[in-house]
């Protein structure tokens, strides 16, 4: 592929870039599209994978198996845990306007300049190998497209060097895009997108070319794994292995990724800094690790691949362009995808790393110096922007520069993880800054030292000296003879590999050195206040007047406005005082700024030019009270218990209100009961007053006239059959009663089908032309006969009450499936849905429409219900209105054959 | 056991057996007697039997004695037929409904054959 | 309380993670599983596969 061609798709690609910068920053609707869309932030989180992740993967895989995967792995662990951490994170940074990690950690430890400025020189250091690596895998790439050839031309002419352009056109995206203008928030929506869409666009070069690979030049996965099988030694590929990757190599790559994934100044900037909304995090946390997991999938199979093609004759972070040779469009797509790998990082890198370091190393320092402060101050916002600028381009430059010098000895892979394990220096600080309210200013400044100083002796300086940069002699001996100092193996402690061995020191170290430090130590005034916000960031951005603040401060307001004016300019600052005067009811300006003044437009210049920075600013013009750091504390203490009392007090009066509702349910049942029962008793007198009237008027009939003797024979049937009535009900209720009383239980041998019979034939009068048979098999069983035979006739003559006379069917069905079931079906007038789950309460009868006297007492379903459930049974019913009821009766008692 | 011969007694009950006692008891009084089902069957019945008395169970099924009672009083304006309602109820509340309606009288079940043959010849 | 259970099946997922480890020292999962591929690669991949959906669902059914 010719020069022009590369260079015409390499300006083509960069054009979509700015096109999609521009016009999603620019554009009301595509704004407001891209704004609320947490795909988009999950997407712009992966610009974490760099030229590496394009690259570097590959030939990791070829040399050590499985592990590549674990700088993905880390992350996708991890994940689940952002909707806690990450999101506290990012909570506690809107509240306090914080512009990068610098700023995060500076602002923790009581806004310390110190710190800010340790932090943002750790991230110089760490960026520029990093950026370097990323031009030298795009100019490998560019070299094997061009020449066909697989390996590198080294290019002694520095102005034909591919890198230096990609690095001159990142530059001034970064430039144009990153510091167009002031945004106290930071935030470059046009940025994000274009990282979001060169995410997707890594991830499908990506998969396009591997299956080229697997299907194109191979055929399948089986057929790369088998080949491999056959002729490569496979063990040093899948497993862990003593001597090479093993297990706590694993580990710490697991956790340094996890780490590297938030801590990165890049990826903070990212994933909290431009963060429009904590909703965003739900989303991500699982779609960020599906789409890291989908990039790595094919990582193995395609390493193995190139491995049994080229050996080791070639550069294996290159196999991806080299198996491809044939295939030139994917070539195409490989360099527009590793182009969307590396720039997204140096892009990224580029803006935060200018506006951390303008932020927290720059401004304090040039406002430290009273020329340089009039200096600035004239026009800060515009001379913030030029040292932004100057800073991305020097920052390339030196990448670049540190490329041709170096990186022709790294891999991608070492540098990566060697920034990894320098970033991680920073998580002791980070994390118990955010859980440890005790952890001092000094003892994080004290771990961060040590560590950063341990990271460095034991990774970049080992690291040279095995190259042969340094004397190797360092590693083989120890310094100066001195075994015990070796960087490789501090104390004796061997046989660790230097990732692990660095890292795990330093940290440690880091660690400890915070821990002991801090509780020899005390917070300052300005610390307390702080970490109290960093500790319970709920008291503060959840509240309406956020910003009260605790230490007492004032200062002369024209002086005040002055200053300000200079920094946000007069049209932001009168907007930003007008807000202010107009919430508080104030008319005039006053003559003092107080406190509460003070702190609202603190915060809003530390979003324009950072946390500390502000407080230098602010700390010139402002008197303070001096407070004492314990009255602070125990105010603190105070506020926080009032919070947490009127948590409590929140979820007992919700506990309350829930119990209350209990009560009011609770009580409305029992005034149901009540009803139910006082229904039960006029029903039950009434039922008893109807036979009671027959038999005394015919009785005093039959005493009081001369009645025939046909006559006298009816009216004695009569007082017999009310007799009958009046006696079965009062049967019923007793019955009623003894069954929830006792449940007493006769068991006996009893012949199921003849019982069924028999209770049929004691129905032969009363059912009357309504028919009713019976389906039963055979069956003996142990139960109690009468209780039984009691929930029969209940049924049937229910079945009778419900169904008509003329085409009234009841069918009685027994069978045996898990348990005895005995089925009573009718063909009624059926019941209704909403009665339906009150047919077995005891008083309760079935309404009937045209029927406003009820027949019967209610009791007999829950009568049926007892006894049924004292043999050890079961009872249910399905009705359907105008259709029929059929009850099933379950059975769980032992079979007689 | 003088009594007017012609007087037309009208008894309304769902309950079978209570049509029968009270049947017999009026008929050897020397009452002539007339039944009815429930609420629609008296009202038709009052239309065609016209009788002196009503005798009107109150709980019914199809319409109740009360609903009843008010249709007939609507009909019969001239307020020539008494009603005197059974039922098994008792309360004083039920007792006020009745009067309201337009009832003459009101007699608890289980009742005294006596007392109502004795209202029934009040109302003469 | 759901807050609870749903930390814990976090830490306890990522814990068996790992614990991986001592599984991909076994000399047995160096051999070929379906259609040739390592056995320990295959068990990251559905391991991780899984975990990744497992997150997803509790994320998204509950009210984070």
């Amino acid at each position: 592929m010719s020069y022009p061609v590369i260079i015409a798709i390499s300006i083509t690609y960069l054009a979509v870039l700015f096109i999609t910068a521009y016009f999603t920053q620019n554009s009301k609707r595509l704004n407001f599209l891209f704004k609320d869309n947490s795909f988009i932030y999950a997407m712009s989180l992966v610009v974490y994978c760099t030229a590496w992740t394009f690259f570097g993967s590959v030939g990791r895989a070829a040399s050590t198996g499985l592990g590549f995967l674990g700088v993905y792995l880390g992350p996708i662990l991890l994940a689940p845990t952002w909707i806690f951490t990450l999101k506290k994170v990012i909570r506690i940074s809107k509240y306090l306007r914080i512009t990068s990690i610098a700023d995060f950690v500076s602002s923790r430890y009581g806004k310390s300049t110190t710190f800010g400025i340790l932090v943002s020189i750790l991230g110089l250091i760490i960026v520029i190998p990093y950026i370097s690596i990323q031009l030298k895998a795009l100019e490998y790439a560019v070299s094997i497209l061009h020449t066909g050839n697989t390996t590198l031309a080294h290019n002694s002419n520095v102005f034909t060097s591919p890198a230096l352009w990609f690095a001159i056109s990142f530059a001034i995206f970064a430039i144009i895009f990153g510091t167009s203008k002031m945004d106290p928030s930071e935030k470059h929506p046009g940025v994000v997108n274009v990282m979001a869409l060169e995410s997707l666009i890594k991830l499908f070069s990506f998969l396009i070319a591997s299956l080229v690979i697997i299907y194109g030049v191979y055929n399948g996965i089986g057929d790369i794994f088998n080949q491999a099988y056959a002729k490569l030694e496979m063990s040093s590929i899948t497993i862990l292995q003593k001597d090479g990757l093993d297990y706590s190599t694993w580990l710490m790559v697991l956790l340094l990724s996890a780490f590297a994934f938030l801590f990165l100044p890049r990826q903070f900037h990212i994933a909290v800094v431009e963060n429009n909304s904590v909703s965003h995090l739900k989303n991500a946390s699982w779609i960020t690790p599906l789409y890291l997991f989908l990039i790595s999938l094919f990582v193995l199979p395609v390493a193995i691949a190139g491995k049994l093609m080229f050996g080791d004759s070639v550069e294996p972070d290159m196999y991806l362009l080299t198996l491809t040779m044939e295939y030139k469009w994917v070539g195409v797509l490989v360099l527009i995808g590793g182009l969307a790998a590396a720039s997204g990082m140096i892009i990224i890198s580029a803006i935060s790393v200018s506006i951390m370091t303008s932020n927290n190393i720059f401004l304090p320092l040039l406002l430290k110096i009273e020329k340089q402060y009039k200096y600035f101050l004239s026009d800060l916002n515009t001379r913030l922007l030029q040292i932004r600028r100057v800073i991305i381009f020097l920052v390339l430059i030196l990448s670049f520069g540190f490329y041709k010098g170096f990186s022709i000895n790294y891999s991608i892979v070492s540098v990566g993880l060697i920034s990894f394990a320098g970033i991680a220096q920073i998580a002791p600080a980070v994390i118990l800054g955010l859980y440890w309210k005790n952890s001092t200013a000094k003892g994080a400044l004290a771990g961060f030292c040590i560590g950063v100083l341990i990271w460095g002796y034991t990774l970049p300086i080992a690291n040279l000296a095995d190259l042969g940069i340094l004397n190797p002699t360092i590693i083989e001996n120890g310094p100066w003879g001195i075994s015990w100092l070796n960087p490789t193996s501090l104390l004796g402690i061997k046989d660790f590999q230097p990732i692990v061995h660095g890292s795990m020191w330093s940290v440690l170290m880091n660690t400890i050195t915070l821990i002991v430090v801090s509780l020899y130590t005390k917070r300052s005034a300005l610390e307390v206040v702080q970490s109290d916000i960093f500790i319970n960031p709920e008291k503060y951005y959840k509240s309406e007047n956020p910003r009260k603040s605790i230490i007492v401060r004032q200062a002369n307001f024209q002086e005040f406005k002055a200053v300000l004016i200079s920094i946000l300019g007069s049209k932001k600052l009168n907007w930003l005082l007008d807000g202010y005067f107009k919430s508080h009811g104030i008319q005039t300006e006053p003559e003092i700024a107080d406190s509460e003044l003070i702190t609202y437009v603190e915060a809003h210049l530390a979003g324009a030019i950072g946390t500390s920075s502000a407080n230098i600013v602010l700390n010139h013009l402002v008197e303070q009270q001096p407070v004492r750091a314990s009255e602070l504390i125990s105010i603190l203490d105070e506020t926080y218990q009032v919070y947490e009392y009127s948590q409590l007090l929140q979820s007992k009066s919700d506990e309350l209100l829930k119990t209350t509702e209990e009560l009011k349910n609770a009580n409305q049942q029992l005034q149901k009961i009540d009803q139910l029962k006082n229904e039960f008793i006029s029903n039950v007198t009434h039922e008893l007053r109807t036979p009671i009237t027959s038999i005394r008027s015919l009785s005093a009939i039959l005493q009081k006239y001369d009645v025939s003797d046909d006559e006298k024979k009816k009216f004695l049937s009569i007082i017999n059959e009310e007799s009958e009535r009046i006696s079965a009900l009062v049967n019923q209720v007793l019955d009623l009663r003894k069954s929830e009383i006792t449940n007493e239980i006769e068991l006996d041998e009893v012949d199921l089908c003849s019982l069924i019979q028999t209770t049929i034939y004691g129905f032969d009068e009363m059912k009357g032309n309504r028919k009713i048979i019976m389906n039963c098999r055979e069956l003996r069983i142990e139960t109690d006969r009468k209780l039984l035979k009691q929930v029969l006739i209940n049924l049937i003559s229910n079945a009778i009450k419900f169904t008509s006379d003329e085409n009234g069917i009841i069918e009685i069905d027994v069978d045996l499936n898990l348990y005895v079931e005995i089925q009573v079906k009718d063909n009624g007038i059926g019941i209704s849905k909403e009665e339906q789950a009150f047919v077995f309460e005891r008083f309760y009868q079935v309404k009937q429409e045209n029927d406003t006297k009820t027949q019967g007492s209610g009791l007999g379903l829950a009568i049926c219900k007892t006894h049924i459930e004292n043999l050890g049974g079961k009872i249910t019913m399905k009705s359907q209105l105008g259709q029929g009821t059929t009850f099933t009766i379950q059975l769980n008692t032992k079979i007689i054959k | 056991m003088s009594v007017d011969s012609s007087k037309k007694i009208l008894i309304v009950d769902d309950e079978e057996n209570i049509l029968i006692s009270l049947e017999y008891l009026l008929k050897a009084e020397g009452f002539d007697v007339a039944k009815a089902k429930n609420g629609k069957e008296a009202i038709d019945q009052f239309s065609t039997y016209r009788p002196h008395v009503i005798l009107m169970d109150v709980m019914m099924p199809v319409m109740d004695g009360v609903e009843a009672a008010k249709a007939i009083r609507s009909l019969d304006a001239d307020s020539q037929t008494s009603i005197i309602f059974l039922t098994a109820k008792g309360t004083t509340d039920d007792r006020r409904v009745g009067y309201l309606v337009g009832a003459d009288d009101y007699v608890v079940k289980p009742f005294d054959n006596e007392i109502i043959l004795n209202k029934i010849k009040e109302l003469s | 309380m759901n807050k609870l259970k749903d930390k814990i099946v976090f830490i306890t997922i990522a814990g068996v993670f790992i614990f991986l480890g001592p599984f991909l020292q076994m000399e047995s999962m160096a051999e070929p599983g379906l259609f040739g591929i390592p056995k320990s690669y295959l068990f990251i991949l559905i391991t991780t596969l899984v975990f990744i959906f497992v997150t997803a669902r509790i994320l998204i059914k509950s009210d984070w």
